[in-house]
């Protein structure tokens, strides 16, 4: 049952989603729909991908983060011959443009908020533990070196498979407002406004449908509310990478307040 | 020493303040047990672990809303965290990292088992709710950690758990796997390959105590089943729902009358069928379907003034446009036999 880094004509599509960061639900809809997946099949008639099959997805993340609707990318890339498209750079280029570009943000962070980027001493305090402005961060208790170190280190293994810079920008200004929330409310809102610079919206738990991520962004005051987007659509799968982390993220900032008030004790 | 117990009459007191939407009376109470000398864990387990139970069971009878279940689970998360902060720590066991298995958006059951393990001296980083199986990977790939716990609480995401599973396992960390849709043995985490199973935190506890002195081989187990027909009938989902509506047009006159709303959750309701279906030939474990699914599905339906006889025919069109799928016909043929016998009983 492991997953083979190996030999790429023999992908398994676990695979593909590790390497592309695309769910294998997904993949298996885009292979479906849109025929953007080309799989050949084993002797016991298993589906297989191969390179191709990554750098086809690869390219509708790619147009999808300029703009264009997930269907028409989809459509475009799956239309498209596999040496029709040179000029596009390879993807360790872009995780590497990617990179650089979040830690130039980090480190032009006004002084006093201190992110836990690169630095000598690794934030030990619980003020720090908040600070993290992680896509995938953990709500640890305990405050300590290693979860701080962790943490940095997730920031870091997230981004590297997180191809939008937008996406990026939205929660780490999402993260920052959550360090000077003055009530509970507030972080619903700062949520609230991330779904929607991420292409979802928000929908009170009693009208909520399918299309709703069973995830309550209330925290226990006033009325339940619950993401929500279109499935397999881009704002979907964003939200689905990132909401985890940043709900994470905000519960932690409301106990820390709820805490400082001291209103459970 | 003899700690105090919780008794009914504190589950039913926490259960009102939840009804009531009153965070800080839950909060309150749990706080004075706390106080009294009752643990944490015995307060997540004996208190806030039953009041969802009972949360569950108020939705499933028609008697609470979807809202009213979010609310309270919410307040429920709430005065867990104010729990957390007086979980006292003696002993560093070892770091463990607890997620949610890929899809299974339900945090709290995982979250009170992170915070049964810190009260046991673990180290826990708790990733909460659907952490991409590729996430984990990456993160597990560069930390150094005893094992991930990783915690299921619906059957229809066990294929999302299948792929947390495998993406823990290629960064070579041994997986523990929980919650309620693993059922009650380790059947199905044998079959998703998983390198241990526990029925809940504090038996997981114990396994990762035995871990930490004697590392698993990870991955080593039997490996599960082989067989595609789970993700084949995943990728024709949409098409079979669509199928299995024009057969319950024929089948089930009363339809024609149904407004837009109710057809979306008709459609829906096949979708669930199909998904429970699927985790069913997943774990090649027919009770989830037959023991788990199809009683519950039917008192949810029935509790919301629906006869016990449209399960029936809802498994009826299933069946009649799965031809390509045969053990999934099989155990559509088996359930519509089991909601049959339901039907008539009462």
């Amino acid at each position: 049952m492991h997953i083979q880094d190996g030999d790429p004509a023999t992908m398994p599509i676990g695979e593909v989603a590790r390497r592309t960061g695309v769910t294998v639900p997904t993949l298996r809809a885009w292979e479906r729909r849109y025929g953007l997946l080309l799989p050949v099949r084993t002797a016991g008639g298993h589906r297989r991908y191969t390179d191709e099959d990554v750098q086809r997805v690869q390219a509708v993340l790619e147009l999808t983060g300029q703009g264009w609707a997930v269907r028409a990318a989809a459509r475009r890339v799956a239309g498209r011959r596999p040496a029709a498209s040179p000029t596009r750079p390879p993807v360790d280029e872009l995780r590497d443009r990617l990179w650089s570009a979040l830690d130039q943000a980090l480190r032009e962070l006004p002084s006093g908020t201190e992110a836990p980027g690169p630095s000598d001493e690794p934030p030990t305090t619980d003020q720090a533990e908040s600070s993290s402005g992680a896509l995938q961060a953990a709500g640890a208790s305990g405050s300590s070196v290693r979860a701080a170190t962790l943490r940095q280190r997730q920031q870091t293994s997230a981004a590297a498979g997180q191809p939008d810079w937008d996406v990026l920008q939205t929660v780490h200004q999402a993260t920052r407002g959550l360090l000077y929330i003055t009530s509970a409310r507030e972080a619903t809102e700062i949520l609230a406004a991330a779904v929607q610079r991420l292409g979802g919206s928000t929908v009170p738990a009693g009208q909520a449908d399918s299309w709703a991520l069973p995830i309550d962004l209330s925290f226990g005051e006033g009325e339940p509310l619950l993401p929500m987007a279109e499935p397999l659509s881009l704002a979907r799968m964003q939200l689905e990478q990132v909401l985890p982390g940043l709900v994470e993220d905000a519960r932690r900032a409301v106990q820390l307040l709820r805490r400082s008030e001291d209103r459970d004790g | 020493m003899q700690q105090p117990r919780i008794t009914a009459a504190d589950v039913e007191r926490f259960v009102e303040c939840l009804a009531r939407r009153d965070r800080r009376a839950a909060a309150r109470q749990a706080l004075r047990l706390l106080e009294a000398g009752v643990a944490a864990q015995d307060l997540v387990q004996g208190l806030l672990g039953p009041a969802q139970v009972e949360v569950g069971r108020r939705w499933e009878a028609n008697q609470w809303s979807v809202a009213d279940e979010h609310a309270a689970t919410a307040i429920t998360d709430a005065v867990l965290g104010a729990l957390e902060w007086r979980i006292e720590v003696a002993e560093d066991q070892g770091h463990v990292v607890v997620t949610c298995a890929e899809g299974e958006w339900h945090s709290l059951p995982a979250r009170m088992a992170a915070d049964v393990l810190r009260s046991h001296g673990w180290q826990v980083t708790f990733l909460g709710a659907s952490t991409p199986a590729d996430h984990l990977h990456r993160l597990l790939a560069e930390v150094g950690a005893v094992a991930v716990v990783i915690s299921c609480s619906v059957p229809i995401f066990l294929g999302g758990a299948l792929r947390s599973v495998q993406g823990a396992q290629s960064a070579e960390v041994p997986v523990l796997v929980g919650g309620r849709a693993f059922g009650p043995d380790d059947l199905r985490a044998r079959r998703l390959g998983a390198d241990g199973w526990a029925p809940d935190p504090v038996a997981a506890t114990r396994l990762l105590a035995s871990w930490r002195q004697q590392p698993p081989a990870v991955g080593k187990r039997p490996a599960g089943m082989r067989d595609t027909e789970p993700l084949e009938l995943e990728a024709a989902r949409p098409d079979l729902v669509e199928a299995a509506m024009s057969e319950l047009f024929l089948r089930f006159p009363p339809l024609a009358g149904y407004s837009h709303a109710q057809l979306a959750r008709t459609r829906e309701d096949l979708g669930y069928i199909l998904q429970f279906l699927e985790a069913a030939l997943l774990t090649d474990d027919p009770r989830i379907f037959l023991d788990e699914f199809l009683p519950w599905l039917t008192r949810v339906l029935t509790s919301r003034g629906l006869p016990a006889g449209v399960v029936t025919v809802g498994l009826e069109a299933l069946g009649a446009v799965l031809d390509a799928f045969p053990r999934s016909r099989q155990l559509i043929a088996q359930g519509r036999q089991v909601a049959a016998d339901r039907a008539v009983n009462g």
